[in-house]
């Protein structure tokens, strides 16, 4: 096959274009869905009491125990990598320990990462030049 | 091809039944009932989820089997772009019947040529040896070039019959096969993801993938035929030509029908006309090289259509051939028939008038529907 | 946690009592592009956590499936495989049958588990052939329909799975219409009437109740069946903050009753003795505000009395099935 003499040249990727479509899984960690809130919980481990309900609930899984191989209570952390300031966990909090506050003008974010499309430029630019409180 | 089937180590099939493809189906299962059939028979409640079945098995690693017709290969049409889309070796029997409507269960190639661009590997058998031959080799030709492969018979003439077939005996057909080479599957470790959504930065990638591999696959097909012939002693190539070295009028077409315009060439000789049949085996990827080779010396073609390609240029072969000749720089008379549509028949007067016609003096482009004699 | 396969069927194994005790390594992987507060996703992730090994996921075309794999990304820390709409259980057919090909042939050890995650789109219309089928030829799979009561991947519109009397795109209300006409199909109904060992309703609201029934459906060597109510904060016009206490109150005002269906037998696993009154369910959600409008007060107490009606139809066949 031809390619037009450089017409039709194939542009690289930055990432491999497996036959059929398949990927390895868990890919979509690198693209951070950080720029996406308005809010961000910030958790009060003295509330806390581990009691997971904001993990079970969590879409993304945004939150993370802090105790990961263990069973019985573990309080918890925000992946602020990924979350999207959606509200539920705090809503769902039985001590109330996930307060929603408003992501600052201007704050910075950790941009995505890695070879992944998005990653490559096109969101998670790190800052939030559209607010204007 | 049920014996094919149970020849060749298959581990799934699934079908659903649709005139005339029927009898396939049923022997499959009474082998499965009986203990001969060691894979497992899954009957579908349709034929989209007979193709689904399908990619669902042949993603897990299976070699796996279907077999349709008509109605159905168009219920599946959505299905057919998905198999060759993730690049797998499903292999499926397609007994070509007419398209409604109007209702219509004899054959006629409308069924697979509606489907013809949805990256599938065409093959086409004109007897039933033959397609028993095809279906052994259609698994390692899928597994050798990840495409899937569909052996076509006409529906009726072919599935329908009682001819003899020399049949290999079993531990021939299993170590021709031999179990499909490994591939991405859903049993992988690390976890794979298939059938992901592919935006537009990376979804023509992807097609043109299937096109190189599609255009990459005559050698593999013919390593395998040559294989075959090994065991079998037949082979049939991408072209089959019938005394058309020398020959002014070629005809070309696909399926059973090649038979009776041999029959018919080989009696026009008598009468001083030099007509030759050329019948192609391979439908997808066209094999332009060698039908031209066997077309150069002859200065009209006839192409027998079996389907017809309302409002388009010309109709499918006619399409290729004609597009063929121009790639090569060639221009010959071109005969368009459009026959035995919805079964109808074509005898071997009929392709003698046909050769006739084209022995007259006449337009160098015609096309037209053929009834036949009265 | 429970060991893998050949667990005696349902009862106390399956008994998920309390979320510490659940594996918290993670099946689904942050960075999806779902809506903030999606509801199927909740659903999905509940229902991954509780199996207690990896399962193969087929998941139909919709809004989990789009929002977790866009090439090169993929969400799924499982083998998962998407191939259209229709015909998830098709494909999960063809998936758990040639896994038992292969291992009578001694190529693998042990069928993996099959779970199927397809929308009420892909389950109650353009999917329910493909899952008649697959239910009827006894196909081992735990099939989840994350409910979200419309199309909503292609922009809210409605489905057979639409509750009467809600707004959606193509059955907005206005002075002829109050909403969608239609009932809600009753699919775990359709579900049972194949024989199946196990069906059942679920809420994201309840994940104890939901998890128990993944446990449960697992116990058994054939298809099995989970209704997830699972809202969705774009469709149904809700603060995202919300998408759990409206699942909540779907429960507690009996709109989405939690039950199961095994072997046949009807059990109101959550019992509603004192229902909230239908406004708590509905007042929170866009869709349905509309209700609440003098206009459309015929249509309001139609809704009532279905929510009614199923709910003394679910009692009667639970205690039909007790009195045997």
């Amino acid at each position: 096959m031809s390619d037009g003499a450089g017409v039709g040249r194939r542009p690289t990727l930055a990432f491999p274009i497996n036959p059929g479509g398949w990927y390895e899984g868990g890919s979509s960690v690198e693209y951070h869905t950080n720029d996406w809130r308005l809010e961000r919980p910030v958790v009060n481990l003295d509330r806390c009491v581990g009691c997971l309900y904001c993990w079970i609930y969590c879409p993304e899984p945004a939150i993370v125990p802090l105790d990961r191989e263990g069973r019985g209570p573990s309080k918890v952390k925000v992946d602020y990598d990924h979350c999207k300031g959606c509200g539920i966990c705090a809503q769902v909090c039985p001590t109330k320990a996930i307060d929603m506050v408003p992501e600052e003008v201007g704050a910075r974010w950790r941009p995505s990462r890695g070879s992944t499309p998005a990653s490559a430029g096109h969101s998670s630019r790190g800052t939030t030049p559209w607010l204007t409180l | 091809m049920a014996h094919a089937v149970r020849q060749s180590d298959v581990d799934l099939v699934a079908a659903y039944p649709i005139t005339p493809q029927t009898v396939i189906v049923e022997r499959i299962a009474e082998f499965a009932a009986n203990g001969k059939f060691r894979g497992e028979f899954v009957p579908v409640e349709s034929e989209h989820s007979a193709m689904s079945a399908c990619i669902g098995g042949a993603l897990t690693g299976a070699r796996v089997f279907t077999a349709t017709a008509s109605q159905g290969l168009a219920l599946m049409h959505e299905m057919l772009y998905a198999a060759s889309g993730l690049r797998l070796p499903i292999v499926m029997a397609v007994a070509n019947r007419a398209l409604n409507s109007p209702l219509n269960i004899h054959g006629d190639h409308s069924d697979i040529m509606g489907s013809r661009d949805s990256g599938w590997i065409l093959l086409f058998a004109e007897n039933v040896e033959e397609a028993y031959d095809r279906v052994i080799q259609a698994f390692r030709i899928a597994e050798a070039v990840n495409l899937p492969v569909a052996v076509n018979l006409d529906g009726f003439t072919l599935t329908h019959s009682a001819e003899v077939v020399r049949m290999l005996p079993d531990d021939a057909v299993e170590s021709f096969v031999g179990r499909p080479p490994r591939r991405p599957t859903l049993l992988d470790d690390p976890p794979k993801s298939f059938g992901l959504m592919s935006l537009p930065d990376t979804y023509q990638f992807f097609k043109e993938d299937q096109q190189r591999a599609m255009e990459g696959a005559p050698p593999a097909i013919r390593a395998v035929e040559e294989a075959y012939r090994e065991i079998s002693g037949r082979e049939y190539g991408p072209v089959k030509r019938f005394l058309s070295d020398d020959a002014d009028i070629v005809m070309v077409m696909l399926g059973s029908y090649a038979g009776t315009a041999r029959v018919a060439a080989a009696q026009l000789r008598s009468e001083g006309i030099r007509a030759g049949v050329v019948s192609l085996g391979w439908y997808r990827p066209f094999p332009a090289d060698e039908l031209l080779r066997a077309v150069e010396g002859a200065d009209s073609i006839v192409v027998m259509d079996r389907s017809v390609s309302y409002g388009a240029s010309a109709h499918p072969l006619a399409s290729d051939v004609m597009t063929a000749l121009y790639k090569a720089g060639l221009r010959k008379r071109v005969l368009s028939v459009v026959y035995g549509l919805g079964g109808r028949w074509f005898t071997e007067e009929d392709a003698k008038r046909l050769f006739r016609h084209a022995a007259e003096p006449g337009p160098d482009f015609e096309s037209f529907f053929y009834y036949g004699g009265d | 946690m429970s060991a893998g396969s050949a667990e005696p069927k349902g009862g106390e194994r399956a008994q998920v009592r309390s979320l510490l005790e659940i594996d918290r390594r993670e099946r689904l992987a942050p960075g999806h592009r779902a809506c903030a507060g999606c509801g199927p996703m909740i659903a999905v992730r509940q229902i991954l956590q509780a199996y207690p090994e990896d399962p193969i996921v087929v998941n139909a075309t919709g809004c989990v499936e789009v929002v977790t794999s866009v090439y090169p990304e993929t969400s799924w820390l499982v083998p998962w495989v998407h191939v259209a709409f229709e015909n998830s259980a098709a494909v999960a057919s063809g998936v758990e049958a040639a896994m038992r090909a292969l291992r009578r042939r001694g190529e693998i050890e042990r069928e993996r588990p099959v779970v199927v995650f397809a929308g009420d789109g892909g389950t109650f219309d353009i999917g329910i052939q493909a899952l008649s089928g697959a239910l009827e030829r006894g196909h081992r799979m735990l099939y989840v329909c994350y409910d979200n009561e419309a199309y909503m991947n292609t922009g809210i519109q409605r489905s057979s799975a639409t509750p009467y009397g809600a707004w959606t795109t193509t059955s907005p209300y206005g002075s002829i219409w109050p909403g969608k006409r239609e009932a809600k199909k009753d699919i775990v109904a359709i579900v049972a009437a194949h024989g199946v060992p196990y069906a059942a309703t679920a809420s994201i609201s309840h994940w104890k109740d939901l998890m128990t029934k993944v446990r449960k459906a697992l116990s058994y060597d054939g298809p099995t069946f989970l209704h997830v109510y699972a809202p969705c904060n774009r469709g149904w016009r809700f603060d995202p903050s919300l998408t759990v206490e409206v699942a909540k109150r779907a429960v507690e005002t009996r709109f989405f009753p939690l039950y199961e269906v095994e072997n046949g037998r009807y059990r109101i696993t959550l019992p509603v003795t004192k229902p909230r009154p239908l406004e708590d369910f509905l007042s929170i959600q866009g869709r349905f505000r509309h209700l609440l409008l003098p206009q459309y007060r015929e249509a309001l107490e139609e809704l009532k009395r279905m929510v009614d009606e199923r709910w003394e139809r679910l009692n009667r066949l639970a205690s039909a099935r007790r009195a045997e």
